[in-house]
């Protein structure tokens, strides 16, 4: 294979690898701060999906108009899922997961009831339009979800790390009950964390029905990115998790390219365990 | 009496109505009146589309004969099971359908991984199945006397492979396949035979059902200049693929996918980017067996009365698997001691002219007369172009730069 096609894997690779950056940030924020294991993760991406691609088909409106409807509708759902959420008794990490799941099959029937389980595509032409990038070519779309998730998370590491409210969330993260001794307003900041994420789930539902497809059980394989890359990344770390998640892209891209798809998942799995044992902190942590 | 107690009286008579509701409901279900038949199909999870699918066409199977009286005067009643897209779950559906609820007979079923643990409970309980789609050929060749299916892999690689090497003779085919059991030995039939007719077929390449990009493969295909590409992937792969290869700027050649692109769906949701792909199907409302076209055009207004909206090939599959056991029940005597063992004979000696296909099974179960045929997409409509006595258009052929 000639350089150009290693450059064009790499780039497909980092917009890959943003694709997945964008599905994981709801849900790294979620769990840091509120410790909801959310397993119904990829059923709230789905509903964000639903809501832009039925704005999008009944208004016909452009794709970029659709995200703040995903994000108000996936706010209003936040709203309703807090309440519930938040009369689950300890242990939290353990009582969510059951509860999620459930969640999750009630959410996948009833999209199969609104919706169908027809495949569903929020198609956008403006994403085939290509440019040059060191002799391989890069359409709009990567360069769209490289910036997107990269906006993203510059202005959520800009909140974390420079903002009060960003002190009072990492505090909270850390140690909760150290924070509300200092005098935090530990509900409070949890709902605010908790809506952000969801709103983040928003941001990213558009994008998941435009670059993939959408159907009624099409959230598990989303869910499991999210897990994944919160695990790789280290919870409440927003850059690591860029990071992850175009290390996971390039590594999946480029087993593909040189070795074959077959490989693919098994040795993005070997790589991810080696990682694992390597920095079981996680890749953002020192230890 | 105050609203409480309002509350109390009215939630007892709600349990009462519906307790005496449900024992009505056992009365009847346990009346010699009435012949069950199972289903188990798909209904949820990640193959629900085509679940649900063939599940109106064995519903509207069922409610065609009950409208006509019945067999034999009895009532037939469907009890559908919902599998999840989950074999084990597949599995407990078919034991609790066979022995709790003691139906004569079992169809639906969508993909070999589900439809194989379906075969296997009929097996053990002595409950004749027929399955609505189905390709593996090992299932067949395990000795089960009361597996049965209505489709099989030679019915789309015979046609596949005699289109290639007849009508569009590529020297270099890349085929995808997708790492399911149907799919992969799909793959490894075509290039063998492909080969034998002088074809090379220089990549070969396995994904995951489902993944989200394409694009590596497609950088990997660029460097073999391949004169046709065949994907053994599902209706959503190909979507994914397709428009990955536009924005890649692959100059695609020729694309088929025997699985997903005859559809409605598909051609809806890709528009444009539909043009021009071949596939194959088994039966489409302007494609039917030659001589059943009456029976077709009955089967689309009773569908489109009963579900508002057109039928599909997989709608077929499941019509077919249902007529197929209904059949076999007007030839037995239903009063036997031994209704599943003499069902089961006499689904074994079906000879059936249906839209889809000419129904006799082989000794497997087989069916011997299921044959695709090559379609293309041309101006958003679904065109036969091969075999040559069944096509009414011909092949558009390289799609690079072709105008229609």
């Amino acid at each position: 294979m000639n350089v150009a096609i290693y450059v064009k894997l790499v780039i497909s690779g980092l917009a890959l690898g943003s694709f997945y950056a964008i599905i994981a940030l709801g849900f790294s924020m979620i769990f840091g701060v509120t410790r909801v294991f959310n397993l119904a993760h990829g059923e709230l991406l789905l509903i964000a999906g639903y809501s832009a691609y039925a704005a999008w088909k009944t208004w016909g409106i452009n794709f970029w108009l659709t995200i703040p409807i995903a994000i108000l509708v996936l706010l209003a759902v936040g709203i309703v899922l807090y309440k519930v959420l938040s009369s689950i008794d300890e242990p939290l990490e353990l009582n969510t997961i059951v509860f999620t799941f459930g969640l999750a099959l009630f959410f996948q029937n009833l999209m199969l009831i609104l919706f169908s389980a027809n495949y569903r595509i929020l198609s956008s032409p403006q994403w085939t339009k290509t440019l040059q990038v060191f002799g391989a070519t890069i359409t709009s779309g990567s360069l769209t979800l490289l910036t997107t998730s990269l906006l993203a998370v510059l202005i959520l590491y800009f909140i974390f790390r420079h903002t009060f409210w960003g002190k009072i969330l990492r505090a909270t993260i850390q140690d909760r009950e150290a924070a509300r001794l200092l005098g935090i307003n530990v509900n409070n900041t949890v709902i605010l964390a908790f809506l952000s994420g969801m709103a983040l789930v928003g941001l990213a539902g558009p994008f998941f029905a435009s670059f993939h497809y959408i159907y009624p059980a099409g959230g598990m394989e989303a869910t499991l990115i999210a897990i994944i890359i919160t695990i790789v990344a280290g919870v409440g770390h927003v850059r690591a998790i860029i990071w992850a998640g175009w290390g996971i892209g390039i590594v999946e891209n480029l087993v593909t390219g040189i070795l074959g798809a077959a490989y693919r998942e098994g040795i993005t799995a070997i790589i991810l365990i080696m990682i694992l044992l390597y920095k079981p902190y996680a890749l953002s942590n020192s230890q | 009496m105050n609203l409480t107690k309002y509350l109390v009286l009215g939630f007892l008579v709600c349990i009462i109505g519906y307790l005496c509701a449900t024992f009505q409901g056992c009365v009847k279900k346990s009346s010699s009146e009435t012949i069950q038949i199972g289903e188990i199909d798909p209904l949820s999870g990640k193959l629900a589309k085509h679940g649900l699918e063939i599940h109106e066409g064995i519903v509207l199977a069922v409610e065609e004969i009950n409208a006509a009286g019945g067999i034999q005067g009895r009532e037939i009643k469907l009890i559908a099971r919902d599998d999840q897209s989950l074999p084990e779950v597949a599995f407990a559906n078919a034991q609790e359908l066979i022995q709790r609820e003691k139906v004569v007979a079992l169809t639906g079923g969508y993909v070999d991984t589900l439809v194989g643990t379906i075969s296997e409970a009929a097996r053990k309980n002595k409950t004749p199945y027929v399955a609505s789609a189905s390709l593996q050929e090992e299932l067949t060749k395990t000795n089960n006397p009361y597996f049965f299916r209505v489709s099989k892999l030679s019915g789309f690689v015979n046609p596949i492979v005699g289109f290639l090497t007849h009508e569009i003779k590529p020297s270099r085919i890349g085929i995808l396949y997708a790492s399911t059991p149907g799919s992969t030995e799909f793959a490894k039939k075509v290039r063998a035979l492909l080969k034998v007719n002088g074809i090379a077929v220089p990549f070969l390449e396995k994904f995951k059902p489902g993944i989200s990009d394409f694009s590596p493969l497609i950088f990997k295909m660029s460097n073999y200049d391949l004169d046709f590409i065949i994907s053994g992937g599902f209706l959503p792969d190909h979507i994914l693929f397709i428009r990955q290869v536009k924005e890649n700027n692959y100059r695609l050649k020729g694309y088929l996918g025997p699985w997903g692109i005859a559809y409605q769906s598909f051609i809806s949701q890709m528009k444009e980017d539909a043009e021009l792909l071949f596939s194959t199907c088994a039966w489409n409302p302007g494609i039917t067996l030659p001589g059943t076209e009456k029976k077709s055009r009955e089967f689309v207004e009773h569908f489109r009365k009963r579900f508002n909206k057109i039928p599909n090939t997989t709608n077929m599959h499941g019509y077919t698997s249902a007529l197929v056991i209904l059949d076999a029940l007007k030839r037995i005597d239903l009063n036997n001691k031994d209704l599943r063992e003499n069902l089961r004979k006499a689904i074994a000696s079906t000879d059936l002219v249906l839209p889809m296909e000419h129904v006799i099974f082989d000794d497997n179960g087989d069916p011997i007369d299921y044959n695709h045929v090559i379609i293309q997409i041309q101006k958003g409509r679904v065109v036969p172009v091969y075999p040559p006595e069944r096509a009414t258009g011909k092949p558009i052929y390289p799609m690079v730069d072709s105008k229609l």
